[in-house]
């Protein structure tokens, strides 16, 4: 600074020289320019500039990055939008969008066509992470981290975190990543890589349930692949002038595709992806920027400030005249794969009615909406267990059909299992199950062994149950390693007997009973010699797969799949009874009211069908038809991830499902608050109340809700 | 004697107002009630003529219900009369607590009740398994804090309009305080005792609210009321058996309402 101070000096001094101004009478004004000049020059030294120069281009970038860093997101109920480091959804059918997440580090982000779950990849002090998140700002699936050093410019999410990303890596710029499952570990990300086909370049992609869609830029290429294998569907067209891709739909086993021309206005465009045909919509846009995305049924045009700027039905698009809509709520718990085979069957008979799938995540807006005698609810998926009313309820005054008087179902029942006694009445099918999740036991094999205790094959009965627990209760009483008995559902066999006793469409309760006291006693006695490890007992943060299973828990009562170990049937009080073993789940039912009963009986025909239900998982609820080969392979990957089937298990489980019952959850349906139920029978089983006198509250209640 | 002409036009034009209003509001949506009355579902919607009206009155909850409606609304409304004239004649007597006291009688009926649940709920520990008579007293002390207060507040109004003289006469003439309230303030207060009846009665038709919140959706069958029933069948989707409830409720609120009317007319008690 002190020579930089000089040479400014010496500059003055110079100028005042060749100026030739007689100065030497005042000195001290020459003095004086120089201070002022060289305190000047001393205020806007680099040292000082240099650092507040860098702060003003970091403010700049900052505020750049923080405008720029717009996105947003169609989800299948709702929108999302990310600015200004918050993470906002709106529902289609809220006024206003709320923030569900703060968080400044999102770098891309899509939703699930099928549901409102976000992905998103974000950036920690670790890397790059996959994260998902509800609009309720709960957690869908755990975290996946992604390779740190790619540089990412998309993300298209199919289902469950499967999806696609475009980003710039090392080996190259534009390249297309797989990434499959939740965790990296099992199911590590991978490039797009298949014969006759190079992944550079890409400048735009798109992808929906098994489907994906790569267009590079430079070339025109645009390819599509299935999205599970990987491979590309046929041979890749060439369409130049493309700005932004969408998936579109499929007809004739041709995948369409919307696009953007680059045009100023742009086109909308549909793009028949096996010849490379554009076809001209005749819908335009002026706005610059603007790219595509959609839910199930609708196409949005998105600006560059990331806003909804004009929307089409796709099924206008496509040219299809619609005489009127049929739809599905919550048809969304089938799977993908056998629901869309049930709406191409459908639409095989019905091309002119459109399938529109809705979801509601509350029963009670079912259940009003049904109330209301409102449309848009032909068919719907139910929980048999509902709180408000049951579906033994809803056919008994008339709201569900009976499908027993649909020729065609009954045509291709006898392919099927018997697995319809949870959804029966008076001798009439009136629901398809769609989950069934049947209440098993899991037994400590090494435990059981040092008990001397055989794990029981097949059914057996609570005397054989009693045994066991006196076993237990001598083997507490002379060791030290003290053994409970059942853990989990602890009350299983209060459940069993209650499930069975009660007869929703009959309007009958029988519980004042022998056999249900001598059940009130032996939980009793369970309670009394510490036998019992309830889930009420866990903590919140604790889950009952794994925290619970204290080492010394001989039974753990739920919900178990065919690929487990050591699973038995639960006792029975009465081995004659021909339908004892408790399940829960889902099932689908068909509005009386709806103002298509044809279609909608057809529809339900189309579930019903052995082709559609033979593209279920075989694992997860697929046991449906008899005929185990009518399915087909497995996914390795869900194999290698899920273990080898149990051929006993399934065996256990095939035959259980034969003899199901519908979990009746008495509190529930007798309408008693969860913690009054809690505290009632703590007081059973502290002994402040009999069973008797439990029995008696439990029969009054649930008499009082049947019998009205 | 000829009425002047523009009362009559008043007359007719008012009746050609209400009497659509009344058709509209009142007669067709009772005539629709009945018609789903007679259906056997509101899906299938055949006619099954009295069968909802006889499964009705064979219905142990249905006769359950109608009956505490009517058990504990006799106890409701006969503790309720009590109070409101202890507090009217208290207010009467002392004209300060008068003045105080309007704003505090006022209030409960100003307060939501969720709010005053609760307080409720702490006192008598009420839910959904409570027994009986303990349930009985939450709801009608509930109902009594609520809804007296106007009453009582009406019926001072009224006994400090009474003409001071008539009550001095009377006492000069030797009369007691008893025989004072029966011969001399009880017939001058008929009118407003009629009316903090109707009131009552109205207020009481609406306690469900208050008990669905002590008790849940199923409380003990001593304090199981109509309205439960009927609220109930509605959750069911059974819409024939909430028509039907609703027809007999409204016969026989009709039918009270118009033996009270012809009680008060023949006594000339609002005349």
């Amino acid at each position: 600074m002190k020579m930089n101070d000089q040479n400014v000096r010496n500059q003055i001094t110079r100028a005042i020289d060749e100026a030739n101004w007689d100065l030497n009478g005042c000195p001290f004004l020459a003095e004086k320019i120089m201070e002022e000049n060289t305190s000047q020059t001393h205020t806007l030294s680099r040292k000082k500039l240099i650092p507040m120069i860098s702060l003003a281009l970091l403010l700049i970038v900052v505020t750049a990055f923080a405008l720029m860093n717009r996105q947003s997101a169609v989800g299948a109920y709702g929108f999302w939008s990310y600015e200004d480091g918050r993470l906002m959804f709106q529902g289609e059918n809220d006024q206003t969008s709320r923030i569900v997440l703060e968080d400044d580090r999102i770098l891309a982000m899509d939703a699930e066509t099928k549901s409102d779950t976000l992905y998103y990849i974000t950036r920690d002090t670790e890397g790059m992470q996959l994260l998902s998140i509800t609009p309720g700002g709960y957690a869908a699936t755990p975290g996946r981290r992604i390779n740190s050093k790619y540089n990412i410019q998309e993300l298209r999410v199919s289902e469950m975190a499967n999806g696609y990303i475009l980003a710039d890596t090392s080996t190259g710029s534009g390249q297309l990543y797989q990434i499959a499952g939740m965790d990296e570990s099992l199911t590590p990300d991978m490039p797009l890589v298949t014969d006759g086909w190079q992944n550079q370049g890409i400048t735009t992609f798109a992808i929906d349930q098994d489907t994906v869609y790569a267009y590079r830029g430079e070339t025109g290429d645009l390819a599509v692949f299935t999205a599970y294998d990987r491979k590309l569907k046929h041979s890749p067209v060439t369409v130049h002038g493309i700005t932004c891709l969408e998936a579109g739909y499929q007809e004739n086993g041709v995948d369409y595709a919307f696009a953007l021309s680059d045009q100023s206005p742009a086109q909308l465009l549909l793009i028949n992806t096996k010849t490379g045909e554009k076809m001209d919509t005749g819908e335009r846009t002026a706005m610059a920027g603007c790219r595509l995305d959609r839910d199930q049924h609708t196409l949005y045009v998105i600006s560059d400030s990331e806003k909804r700027v004009v929307s089409f039905r796709i099924s206008q698009l496509s040219g299809k005249k619609t005489l009127h809509d049929l739809t599905i709520v919550n048809g969304d718990i089938l799977e993908d794969a056998c629901l869309q085979a049930a709406i191409r069957m459908f639409n095989e008979k019905y091309p002119d009615v459109e399938v529109f799938l809705r979801y509601v995540d509350d029963d009670r807006i079912i259940a009003t909406e049904l109330m209301a005698g409102e449309t848009g609810i032909d068919l719907f998926m139910y929980r048999s267990n509902a709180e408000y009313i049951t579906g033994e309820m809803l056919f008994r005054n008339g709201a569900i059909r009976d499908l027993s008087a649909i020729p065609e179902i009954l045509a291709v029942l006898p392919e099927y299992r018997n697995i319809w006694n949870p959804v029966s009445a008076g001798g009439k099918i009136y629901g398809l199950p769609i989950n069934q999740n049947i209440s098993l036991w899991k037994v400590n094999q090494e435990l059981a062994e040092r008990i001397g205790w055989e794990l029981p094959r097949g059914c057996w009965t609570i005397e054989e149950f009693e045994q066991l627990m006196d076993r237990v209760i001598e083997w507490n009483e002379t060791h030290e390693d003290q053994i409970i008995l059942l853990c989990g559902e602890t009350e299983y066999l209060m459940s069993q007997y209650e499930s069975t006793h009660i007869d929703i469409y009959a309007g009958t309760v029988n519980l004042r009973t022998d056999e249900y006291i001598h059940l009130l006693e032996l939980q009793k006695k369970m309670a009394d010699h510490h036998l019992l490890l309830s889930r009420r007992d866990l903590r919140p943060d604790q889950s009952i797969k794994e925290s619970i299973i204290p080492q010394n828990a001989l039974i753990r009562s739920g919900l178990y799949r065919i690929d487990e170990e050591n699973i038995i049937l639960p006792p029975v009080p009465d081995p004659a009874e021909s339908n004892p073993w408790l399940a829960t789940g889902w099932c689908m039912y068909v509005n009386a009211n709806s103002p298509w009963p044809e279609e909608t009986a057809y529809m339900m025909t189309c579930l019903f069908s052995p082709d559609v239900m033979s593209r279920r998982s075989y694992r997860d609820n697929g046991q449906w038809l008899k005929d185990k080969s009518r399915y087909g392979e497995e996914d390795p990957a869900l194999t290698m991830m899920e273990g080898e089937l149990n051929p006993e298990t399934e065996a256990l489980y095939n035959d259980a499902l034969e003899h199901l019952t519908r979990s009746k959850r008495i509190n529930m349906l007798a309408d008693l608050p969860y913690a009054d139920w809690v505290d009632l029978l703590e007081s059973m089983l502290m002994g402040q109340i009999s069973p008797e006198e439990y029995a008696r509250i439990m029969q009054g209640k649930t008499e009082m809700t049947l019998g009205e | 004697m000829k009425k002047p002409a523009f009362r009559s036009r008043g007359a007719g034009l008012a009746g050609w107002i209400l009497i659509p209003g009344i058709l509209a509001c009142y007669f067709l949506p009772l005539t629709m009630t009945f018609g789903y009355a007679t259906m056997n579902t509101a899906f299938d919607r055949q006619f099954v003529g009295l069968e909802n009206f006889r499964y009705l009155l064979s219905n142990r909850y249905f006769i359950l219900g109608a009956g505490n409606l009517l058990s504990i609304g006799a106890e409701s409304f006969t503790l309720g009369m009590a109070t409101m004239l202890g507090l009217g004649f208290l207010l009467y007597s002392h004209p300060r607590l008068m003045r105080r006291g309007i704003g505090i009688l006022l209030l409960p009926m100003l307060i939501p009740s969720v709010s005053a649940i609760n307080i409720w709920k702490v006192v008598f520990h009420t839910n959904t398994l409570m027994p009986g008579a303990n349930a009985r007293l939450a709801l009608i002390t509930l109902f009594l804090w609520q809804h007296t207060g106007i009453g009582a507040i009406l019926l001072a109004l009224v006994l400090r309009n009474l003409p001071g003289e008539m009550l001095d006469a009377a006492a000069l003439e030797g009369a007691g305080r008893l025989r004072i309230f029966f011969h001399i303030q009880l017939p001058n207060i008929l009118g407003v005792l009629a009316m903090d009846s109707i009131l009552l009665i109205m207020f009481f038709l609406r306690i469900f609210k208050e008990s669905y919140l002590l008790f849940g959706q199923y409380p003990s069958e001593d304090v199981y009321l109509l309205q439960h029933y009927m609220n109930h069948q509605y959750l069911k989707m059974n819409f024939q058996h909430v028509a039907a409830s609703a027809v007999l409720l409204a016969l026989f609120a009709c039918v009270g309402y118009l033996a009270l009317y012809r009680l008060i007319r023949r006594e000339g008690i609002l005349v």
